[in-house]
């Protein structure tokens, strides 16, 4: 305020000589002023009410004045100074990255395994349809899985809005725009493809009409593949999941068995190579898929899986301690527990040496080893390989596995040669890579990660590895002369063992309806990958001299794989009988021991 | 003076008004251009897309397997005993004559290289 009655003040003084000039007819107005002394006064206040009249215009006037002069510095620095701030390079819609809605997912090898495409679904305005009937023709011309009686009467129908197929091909589009037919019209919209088809199915799963995963990869990794514009890399590799699902479909034909699993594994890593379940369904049609085509059976499939147990029985008696490679047990007579009774299929009736349990896989050396290892210890063994809590792998379609409860000593024994706990294959098989691979369990995955990332999640040892060497030489051993003889693929040393479990039905086991399995590793000096081969029911035929058990229809098809994907996965043949391999992997099989070590 | 002066200003304003509208429309036009190459971009990265999933669709392991039948039915799978490392080569029996290398090179190394002893994998192939 003082500022403002200062600065009035000095203009005040400064325009006085004005004054006069402007205010004399204001003061020529007032005519008769009868008093000198009054004229006075007047005056006066006429002059104090002027001058409040001139310091008010002076402040509007100041007000309107900085105003004005706001606007015109704006002015100036739009016009002059702004333009030195322009952006140099102009900035224009540039082409982005083109998006699908969803991310692809592709094989180790950047193969595209599924994609989002662009199609075109075809939809008719029958209200702006001239000539339904020849529509209707023309239509079925070019599209000829529609029926033309179909479309003829939804083209009469009156709506304003008829459906008349979805996702056509782009050659189907352009044949029908080739047509001309007005009230025809395409809605493109993103559709899920799955170039390879059936090839691998259960891992990839599908997706529902609006587009949201509702089975395998596609659920699991959902809202990544939403969001993310990379791709989702699996660890398989989509060679072998062939060559594995073509070895598999082979035997089951064959076989005429019901169902076939198998699973090729990294046994270092934990990678899943290829995993593949039959009967499968292409996920392009996944409608049309049946609830048994949809089954996974290599991991949501849980099977009481027979002798392949006796791998983790002999690793966890030879871990413990409780038997070392030249103790044995007597396996002449079937061993009665409970109201059970435990019987060997390869019955040699006399004392057998652990090597020779392994080798002819008896149930009533098996079951002994276990016994001696007690309830708890294995419980805790067959926790730590993974065995008693569901696969930890990248799919939604896991099954818990089976197990006793209560763990009686019963269930101790037959678990030992593989009944009473149903576990998934792939349960089995990470297992299995753990005793081959020196001990170390790593947990399985469909995810291929870099190798800085796989470093830092390192596995878990769970055995020695002196356990792991004897696991792998017995192993051999029963691909070398026992019954996984038909698994033996010559230069890739192959080891594994046999499994042939009847299925439990209603009425206790079936003896017709069995699990045959082989799992193998090799090569066997310093296993690298794990093969497991699961056929569902198989029947023998000539060529199995009407077997069917694992060591005569899994182990040939383990065979046949090994010889064909160690070409891809890079394993040299080497010559089997090396000596320094033969030092390595040779055992010595106690034909007849101390009966001491038995009872 | 002063009317060389106003032509001066008048041809002045006048082109720079020419060189503004000039411009406009310049840009305007590269604008719509870029806007034209965005678009076929896109639709060229979608063309892209939609080959890949194609060669994918083509390369399916099951249709050059097919294909092989078809077409070269020589082509079998590998076999064991067709692997071989660099030391399974047996070294040359004699060296070659620096003229007979030159005249007679294809005898001369067809002579010259007897039966691979293909490494001792000295079983067959089962089956």
């Amino acid at each position: 305020m003082n500022f403002w009655t200062s600065l009035s003040g000095r203009l005040r003084r400064g325009r006085r000589t004005i004054r006069p000039r402007r205010y004399s007819a204001a003061a020529a107005v007032i005519p008769c002023t009868p008093l000198q002394g009054a004229q006075g006064r007047r005056d006066n206040r006429l002059h104090a009410a002027l001058e409040t009249g001139r310091t008010r215009l002076l402040i509007g006037g100041s007000i309107m004045m900085l105003g004005f002069a706001v606007v015109g510095m704006r002015l100036i620095d739009i016009a002059l100074l702004q333009e030195a701030r322009e952006p140099r390079v102009a900035r224009a819609p540039s082409a982005s990255e083109m998006r699908t809605g969803r991310a692809d997912i592709v094989d180790r090898n950047g193969e595209i395994v599924a994609t989002s495409l662009q199609t075109a679904s075809l939809f008719a305005n029958p209200r702006k349809i001239l000539d339904a009937d020849d529509a209707a023709r023309l239509l079925v011309g070019a599209l000829p899985d529609l029926r033309e009686a179909e479309i003829a009467a939804k083209l009469k129908s009156g709506r304003g809005f008829v459906w008349l197929k979805r996702n056509l091909s782009p050659r189907q589009q352009w044949d029908v725009i080739q047509l001309g037919i007005p009230g025809v019209e395409f809605q493109t919209a993103e559709s899920r493809v799955y170039p390879h088809g059936t090839l691998a199915a259960h891992i990839l799963g599908f997706v529902g009409v609006d587009g949201d995963g509702l089975a395998g990869i596609e659920k699991s990794f959902d809202t990544a593949l939403r969001s993310n514009a990379d791709p989702v890399r699996l660890t398989i590799d989509i060679r072998l999941q062939h060559l594995l699902r073509s070895e598999l479909t082979r035997v089951m034909t064959s076989s005429r068995a019901i169902g076939a699993t198998g699973i090729i594994l990294d046994a270092q890593k934990g990678e899943v190579l290829a995993m593949t379940s039959l009967p499968d369904y292409d996920p392009n049609l996944q409608n049309r898929a049946s609830d048994n085509q949809r089954f996974n059976r290599a991991t949501l499939g849980v099977y009481e899986l027979g002798s392949t147990f006796k791998i983790f029985a002999t690793a966890m008696a030879l871990d413990y301690g409780v038997v070392s490679m030249t103790d044995g047990y007597d396996a002449t007579k079937p061993l009665r527990v409970a109201r059970f009774t435990i019987r060997d299929f390869h019955a040699k009736k006399r004392w057998l040496s652990v090597p020779e349990i392994f080798m002819y896989s008896s149930n009533i050396g098996s079951a002994k080893m276990a016994r001696d290892v007690g309830g708890e210890a294995q419980q805790e063994f067959l926790a730590r390989l993974g065995m008693l809590s569901p696969a930890a792998i990248e799919l939604p379609e896991v099954g818990a596995p089976m197990k006793p409860k209560p763990w009686r000593p019963i269930n101790t024994m037959t678990i030992g040669f593989g009944h009473g706990l149903a576990v998934s294959p792939l349960q089995l098989i990470t297992g299995v890579a753990a005793v081959v691979n020196g001990g170390v369990f790593h947990r399985p995955t469909l995810i291929r990660r870099d190798d800085s990332t796989l470093k830092k999640k390192a596995g878990e040892r769970v055995k020695s590895a002196e356990t792991s060497l004897e696991l792998r030489r017995l192993m051999r051993l029963v691909v070398e002369k026992g019954t996984g003889r038909k698994a033996g693929a010559i230069g890739y040393l192959v080891g594994g063992k046999t499994g042939t479990a009847e299925k439990s039905g209603r009425r206790g086991y079936n003896r017709r309806a069995l699990i045959s399995s082989f799992v193998g590793a090799f090569p066997m000096n310093n296993p690298r990958y794990v093969v497991l081969a699961l056929v569902d029911e198989p029947q023998g035929n000539k060529s199995t001299h009407g077997y069917a058990t694992g060591g005569w229809i899994a182990a040939p098809v383990v065979r046949r794989i090994v010889q064909r994907a160690a070409p891809f996965l890079g394993v040299a043949p080497m010559d089997e009988s090396d000596p320094a391999i033969k030092r390595l992997l040779d055992i010595d099989i106690k034909q007849e021991g101390p009966r001491l070590a038995s009872y | 003076m002063k009317g060389v002066a106003i032509f001066l200003y008048l041809s002045l304003a006048g082109v720079a008004g020419f060189a503004l509208f000039h411009i406009t429309y310049k840009v305007e036009q590269l604008e719509h251009q870029l806007t034209t190459l965005n678009k076929e971009i896109l639709e060229e990265q979608n063309a892209v897309h939609v080959l890949k999933a194609e060669w994918s669709f083509l390369g399916r392991p099951e249709r050059i397997e097919e294909l092989r039948r078809q077409f070269l039915p020589e082509l079998q799978p590998l076999r064991t005993t067709q692997i071989g490392g660099l030391e399974d080569l047996p070294h040359r029996a004699t060296p070659l004559a620096p003229n007979q290398a030159t005249s007679d090179r294809t005898s001369g190394a067809l002579t010259l290289t007897p039966d691979l002893p293909i490494r001792p994998i000295s079983t067959r192939e089962a089956e």
